[in-house]
Formats: C-alpha cells, sequence, structure tokens
C-alpha cells in the first residue's frame, strides 16, 4: 500500500513537476511552433517525459533501497541481539534477586529465631542473677549466723569455765567437811579409848563415843560421796570444756567455709551481671542486623523492580527493532517477493513481563501477525522471568 | 594389867583392841595400851638414831620419840598421808616399873573394837616378817584377821 501510495504521489510529483517545468516549454514552443502545434502532439510528449521520468524515478527508489536495506539490516540485527542481551542480563538479576531475596528471607527467619533465643537466654541470665544474689544474702546471713555462734561458743567456754571453778569451790568446802569428819573420828576414838581406860564406869561414855564416831564416819562417808560427785561433775565440766572447744573450732571452720562461698557467690553474682550486659550488647547486634536484613530487603526489591523496568525497556526496544525490521522487510517484499527469510528475531524469545505499557501501538499497522508470535513464544527463559518476577494484576495479555 | 596376853582369861571376857593399818594389813593392840590418838604433826628427826626412829614430836610440851612401824618391821614405806596417824602408847619403861609414852605412826585408824577371847588363835611360827614374839595373836574378826601386836616387845627392841 505504501508502495501504491508512494507511487501515486511520484505521479502527481511528476505531473507537478512536468506541469510547471514543460508550461515554460509550451509556452516557449508556442513560441516556437507559434500555435500551430498540435495539442495532441504536446500531449504525446508530456507522456513520453513523464514516463520516462517515473521509469528513471523508480530505478532510483530500487536502488536507493538496495543500497540501504543491507547496512539497515545488519543495524537492526545488532539491536536486536543487543535487546536480547539486556533482556536475558535482566532476567538473570532478576532471579539473582530473587535467590537473595529467598536468602535474605531465611537469615531473617533466623535473626527472628536467634533474637528470641537470645531473649530467652538473657531472662535465664537474669534468673541466675537474681538467684545469685539470693544466695549471696543468705550466704551473708549463714556466716553472720556462724560467727554469733562462734562467739556464743566462746561465752559457753566462760561459762563453763565458771562452773568448774564453782565445782573446785564445792570441793574445797567437801574437803573441809571430810578433814572435820577425821578429826571428829579420832576425837571419838579417843573418848572411846578414855571409856575402855574407866572401865566399867566408862561403858555409857563408850556407847556416846561409839554413836559419835558412827556420825562422823558418816559425815566422812557423806563427804566422800559428795566429793565423788563433785570430781564427777568436775570430770563432766572438763569433758564440756573440751566438747565447746572443739565446737568452738567447728564454727570456726563453718565461718571459713560460709565465707569461702559468700565470695564464690559474689563471683558468680557478678558473672551473672556481666553476662547480662553481654546479652544485651548482643540483643542490640542483632537488633541491628535485622534492620540490616530489612534494608537488604528493600534493596533487593528495589533490584528486582529496577530489572522489570529493564525488562520494559528491551520489549520497547525490541518493538522498536521490530518495527524497523518490517519496515525493512515489506519494502523487501515489494521488491524481492519470496525472500522473507530474515524473520527469524520474529520468533527470538522476548520477555513478555512487561507488555503492560503499551508500546507496540505502530506495529500493528503492518499487520505481519507479529503480536501473536511474541506473545504465544513463551520460550524456557521468559518462564524463569515469569516465575522470578510475578506479574501484576493488570497485566493485559496480548495473546488474542 | 601387865604383859598376860588377854587370852589367858575366860573366853567370855571380851578384851578391847584398837585397831589400825599398815601397808594394807590390819593391826590391834590393847586400847589399855593407848594414851591418845593424834593427827600427824611435825617429826623432828633425831640424829644418829635407829632408821624405824622417825624422830621427836612437840605433844603440848611433852617431846615423845615416834617409831615408824613399816621400817620396824621391814614393810614397804608408805608416803604419809590425810589418814596417817600418830597413836601415842603408854608401855613400860627400861627401869622396871616405869612407864614411857612413845608415838607409833600408822597409815589409819581403825576402830576400837571388842574381841572375844575364842577369836584369838596363837601365832603361826613362820610366814611373817615379825617375829613371833612380839605377837599376842591372830584374832578371826569376820573374814578377815587382824594381828594382834605385843607393843612393849616390838618397842622394847
Amino acid at each position: 500500500m505504501t508502495l501504491l501510495k508512494n507511487a501515486s504521489l511520484t505521479t502527481k510529483l511528476s505531473v507537478g513537476f512536468m506541469f510547471y517545468s514543460l508550461v515554460p516549454m509550451g509556452i516557449l514552443g508556442g513560441i516556437f511552433f507559434s500555435v500551430a502545434e498540435d495539442v495532441k502532439q504536446l500531449q504525446q510528449i508530456t507522456l513520453w517525459t513523464m514516463g520516462i521520468l517515473a521509469v528513471s524515478l523508480l530505478v532510483f527508489s530500487v536502488y536507493l533501497g538496495r543500497k540501504l536495506s543491507a547496512p539497515l539490516r545488519s543495524c537492526i540485527e545488532s539491536m536486536q541481539a543487543v535487546g536480547q542481551g539486556v533482556a536475558s542480563g535482566a532476567s538473570q538479576v532478576a532471579l539473582v534477586s530473587n535467590t537473595l531475596a529467598n536468602g535474605v528471607n531465611q537469615q531473617a527467619t533466623s535473626l527472628q529465631e536467634t533474637s528470641a533465643s537470645l531473649e530467652e537466654i538473657a531472662s535465664m541470665i537474669k534468673i541466675n542473677a537474681r538467684s545469685a544474689h539470693g544466695a549471696k544474702d543468705l550466704t551473708g546471713q549463714t556466716r553472720a549466723a556462724a560467727e554469733a555462734g562462734a562467739q556464743d561458743m566462746e561465752n559457753m567456754n566462760q561459762a563453763m569455765d565458771a562452773i568448774k571453778s564453782s565445782s573446785d569451790n564445792v570441793a574445797k568446802i567437801i574437803k573441809t567437811i571430810d578433814e572435820i569428819a577425821f578429826q571428829t573420828n579420832l576425837l571419838a576414838l579417843n573418848a572411846a579409848v578414855e571409856a575402855a581406860r574407866a572401865g566399867e564406869a566408862g561403858m555409857g561414855f563408850a556407847v556416846v563415843a561409839d554413836e559419835v564416831r558412827n556420825l562422823a564416819q558418816r559425815s566422812a562417808q557423806a563427804a566422800k560421796e559428795t566429793a565423788d560427785k563433785i570430781e564427777e561433775a568436775i570430770e563432766r565440766s572438763t569433758n564440756g570444756v573440751r566438747i565447746c572447744v572443739k565446737v568452738g573450732d567447728s564454727l570456726r571452720g563453718i565461718v571459713d567455709k560460709a565465707r569461702q562461698v559468700d565470695e564464690l557467690v559474689a563471683e558468680i553474682s557478678n558473672a551473672s551481671q556481666e553476662q547480662s550486659q553481654g546479652i544485651e550488647q548482643i540483643q542490640t547486634a542483632v537488633e541491628h542486623m535485622d534492620q540490616v536484613t530489612q534494608m537488604n530487603a528493600a534493596s533487593l526489591q528495589d533490584c528486582s523492580s529496577a530489572a522489570k523496568e529493564l525488562n520494559a525497556q528491551t520489549d520497547t526496544l525490541h518493538g522498536s527493532v521490530l518495527a524497523l525490521a518490517s519496515l525493512l522487510e515489506g519494502r523487501e517484499n515489494g521488491s524481492h517477493t519470496g525472500s522473507s527469510g530474515h524473520s527469524d528475531y520474529s520468533h527470538t524469545p522476548m520477555p513478555s513481563g512487561s507488555h503492560r505499557n503499551g508500546s507496540h501501538d505502530h506495529s500493528g499497522s503492518n499487520g505481519n501477525g507479529m503480536n501473536g508470535h511474541r506473545s504465544r513464544s513463551k520460550t524456557p527463559e521468559a518462564m524463569a522471568m515469569e516465575e522470578a518476577i510475578p506479574m501484576d494484576g493488570d497485566f493485559v495479555d496480548f495473546s488474542n | 594389867m601387865n604383859a598376860t596376853p588377854a587370852s589367858s582369861s575366860s573366853p567370855s571376857v571380851q578384851q578391847k583392841y584398837l585397831t589400825f593399818t599398815l601397808s594394807a594389813e590390819s593391826y590391834g593392840i590393847p586400847v589399855l595400851k593407848v594414851r591418845e590418838i593424834i593427827q600427824l604433826l611435825e617429826i623432828t628427826p633425831v640424829p644418829q638414831s635407829p632408821s624405824y626412829m622417825r624422830g621427836i614430836i612437840n605433844l603440848r610440851g611433852k617431846v615423845l620419840p615416834v617409831v615408824d612401824l613399816h621400817r620396824k618391821f621391814g614393810l614397804h614405806p608408805s608416803e604419809f598421808t590425810e589418814q596417817t596417824c600418830i597413836v601415842i602408847v603408854q608401855i613400860e619403861g627400861s627401869a622396871p616399873g616405869t612407864l614411857k609414852q612413845m608415838g607409833i605412826l600408822v597409815d589409819n585408824i581403825e576402830e576400837v573394837l571388842g574381841i572375844q577371847a575364842s577369836q584369838v588363835e596363837e601365832p603361826p611360827d613362820f610366814g611373817h616378817a615379825i617375829s613371833s614374839e612380839n605377837l599376842l595373836g591372830v584374832a578371826k574378826v569376820q573374814d578377815s584377821i587382824k594381828i594382834l601386836l605385843d607393843i612393849d616387845k616390838v618397842l622394847a627392841g
């Protein structure tokens, strides 16, 4: 059609040209042949001239078309190749950003788990620290109690010593009683001797002396028993003092151990505190990592949309190239019918993900049926592309 | 009331003896020979006297010799205890008819004991450090034995 249009246009132009160039010639002819010339002759001449001019123009245009078509084709092919390269690069970028997005997602999940674990650990450490603090208080109390016990033990030792000295005093008194009993016994014996010397007259006196002696002996016996008891008491109090000393030693040992436990628990408490602080730092770091991961995810989204945009741009480029190619091909089809072997790029895999910008209006005028080819030919690469970049809801399918 | 032993009188008659102990042995002397029983006093040794002569004491202004019966009898010498006493005895003097007082050291005074003549036996000839001529006899009191000393003869030698 374009060609026909062009031909009529050329004719019109030729006629105009003829008209404007032959009118003066006619006038000139008229001047030369002075109106005697026949109009038919003039028309014949005009037709001939027109025919010659048209043929020469046609030849010229074909020549020009042939001359230009080769570099244009190579240019279109290289543009096509570049477009394909960019499209595949964009799909690769989309793929990589998808993988990266998966990784970042996993990272984010792991970070959340880590954060949760850290919170648990932190709470456990806090409980530990609290327990250690409580244990420290308790050991402090234990230590104080043991020290008080040791002090009481000292007092008890003194009390035992006092008991011992009291027993000693009682023993002295008993000894005095014993001596008195002994002397009374001697006196009674002397009285008995005197009574015996007195013979019959001393019989009553002898009885009295015997009674006195009995009393003295009972006193002595009682004093002896008391002395035994006192001795036993002294022995027991001595034993008590010994036990007191041992208990005091044990209490001192307990005090020492309690002090050691106190120190150890204090160390544990400090360590727990430091652990708590460390965990807080780790938590801060993990929060920071989380933020960074989220930023990464956002960047990846940007990257993905950039890849989409690139794809769309590539598509636009492809459309333009196709238009150019069809233009060229149409010319060649006009001149060389049957040589349409250069439509291979219409079958090239074109990413169909970015058709929504409607940049293919110009290709509709040619009516080559390219649209159908393009939208249906979803090569594996394009499929991968679709998987990588999910299509939006407003996607316009060009398949019809 | 001279040196005649008590066993010479009738069996029903009981003699009184002062009993005491020396090295766990029990001895008795007739109570009429005893003047006094005193606690241990300070004994002043007398030079060049026999070893059994412990020394002299001052008893209320009277100076009396004290004999250690342990040494006299060749028994184990024992230490003085709180029970140790001095028995002042009245014995015949060197000149006949005179009396003299002496102290004897005993470990412990037991009692004034009445012993029946039937309880007293003749001293055996053997088995003891003391020669039997110094003894009045051997008294059986319950399950124990008390050696009855002739204190005049003991202190005469």
